[in-house]
């Protein structure tokens, strides 16, 4: 069997939410806002969202979108942010820059909106990260599905989705290592490809053991 | 006059039928830098409310992920929690004329809470307004120190806010 040479090292996580000194109370600031705040930010609103479990499925899955709706009552806005599909971006530059984008053309086009105050402010937020070895190692395709297997919801969606914003939205952990380590591009081009909005991570992980399956299959 | 409570022994293994091995084992690998370090909970209650319904479980779970972890009840009187009742519903929104002798009785039942509490663990967690102005009896550099409200203060009553404040 294939074996790598650098082995893929499972990490645990767990998340600390900071909330910035950043907020907006209109449309005008939470442009300002959008333009400033940091990359982890960006990410945080838009992509944290994969990592829980919802109670309701109601409303937008990024928080711009969802502040836009339920406190600056801009339904349309709203609409257009949440229409943004996360999966189409390989950078938080250009995730950042349509977000500016469609805010700024709101305001331009509804001055007197941009002004009015809302409901409740949006603060600008971020993901701290605290991570720590598991203790578990993987250089062959039947020990890293092993790890897989047994890993938390939080140790995947780091591995899984927290990765793309290290890795510039260019890939993930899993994807990296299955090309880099093994050589196996295909797989790992695969695995790229799970769908993270249609997916929970419970079956996105189904997904991604069922196509380590298909390649020992095929070996 | 405080409390430090005394708790079963919740064995985080018995979660694993629920959680599964791998998030009881990344709870272990999460805390195992900390493993050893002293916290401290205070909070104003032993029983009813939900920081001790919190607590009653998150300090025996933590105990069994090795941190040297107690829980404090600071005590007061009927006049005391009177006064943090009405200190609770003006920070949820509720109309409030404070008296200077509320803010009194406050600072009165904190100063003695202080004179009996230990306060010194590494990290001291204050749950919730009525031990707030514990927070005088840090000492720079000496530990750290962290309040966690439990209350929605996103309209709070302006006076009772500011009062809290102060301290914090």
């Amino acid at each position: 069997m294939n074996a790598a040479e650098t082995p893929f090292e499972f990490v645990t996580v767990s998340y600390l939410t900071r909330i910035g000194n950043q907020t907006a109370g209109t449309l005008a600031e939470f442009l300002a806002g959008l333009e400033s705040c940091s990359d982890a930010s960006i990410f945080h609103h838009t992509f944290q969202t994969l990592g829980r479990h919802h109670f309701l499925t109601e409303g937008f899955s990024n928080d711009f979108a969802q502040w836009a709706l339920a406190d600056a009552n801009r339904n349309d806005l709203a609409e257009q942010l949440a229409a943004l599909d996360i999966r189409d971006y390989v950078s938080i530059a250009a995730l950042r820059s349509d977000l500016c984008r469609l805010t700024s053309d709101y305001c331009a086009a509804f001055p007197h909106f941009a002004r009015q105050a809302t409901l409740e402010r949006f603060y600008f937020c971020e993901s701290v990260e605290v991570t720590a070895p598991v203790g578990r190692s993987a250089r062959t395709l039947d020990e890293f599905r092993n790890g897989i297997a047994h890993l938390s919801h939080a140790s995947f969606y780091f591995h899984f989705i927290s990765s793309r914003l290290r890795l510039q939205l260019r890939t993930n952990d899993f994807s990296h290592w299955l090309a880099d380590g093994l050589g196996l591009g295909t797989l790992a081009n695969s695995v790229d490809h799970i769908d993270i909005y249609t997916n929970t991570l419970d079956s996105s992980r189904a997904k991604l053991l069922r196509l380590i399956d298909r390649e020992n299959r095929r070996a | 006059m405080s409390e430090t409570l005394a708790l079963n022994r919740i064995p985080l293994d018995d979660y694993a039928e629920l959680l599964g091995t791998g998030e009881i084992e990344e709870l272990r690998a999460l805390a195992k830098p900390l493993r050893g370090r002293s916290i401290e909970m205070i909070n104003s209650t032993a029983v009813g409310g939900g920081v001790a319904e919190i607590l009653n479980r998150l300090v025996p779970l933590a105990e069994e992920l090795e941190l040297n972890i107690k829980w404090d009840v600071m005590t007061g009187g009927e006049d005391f929690f009177e006064v943090t009742k009405a200190f609770h519903n003006a920070l949820h929104g509720a109309p409030y004329h404070a008296r200077p002798r509320d803010f009194e009785i406050f600072l009165d039942y904190n100063e003695r809470n202080r004179a009996t509490l230990p306060l010194d663990a590494e990290f001291m967690v204050i749950h919730d307004p009525q031990p707030a102005a514990l927070i005088d009896a840090r000492k720079p550099g000496a530990n750290r120190w962290v309040w966690r409200c439990h209350i929605d203060l996103s309209h709070p009553n302006g006076a009772v806010w500011k009062f809290l404040r102060f301290p914090l």
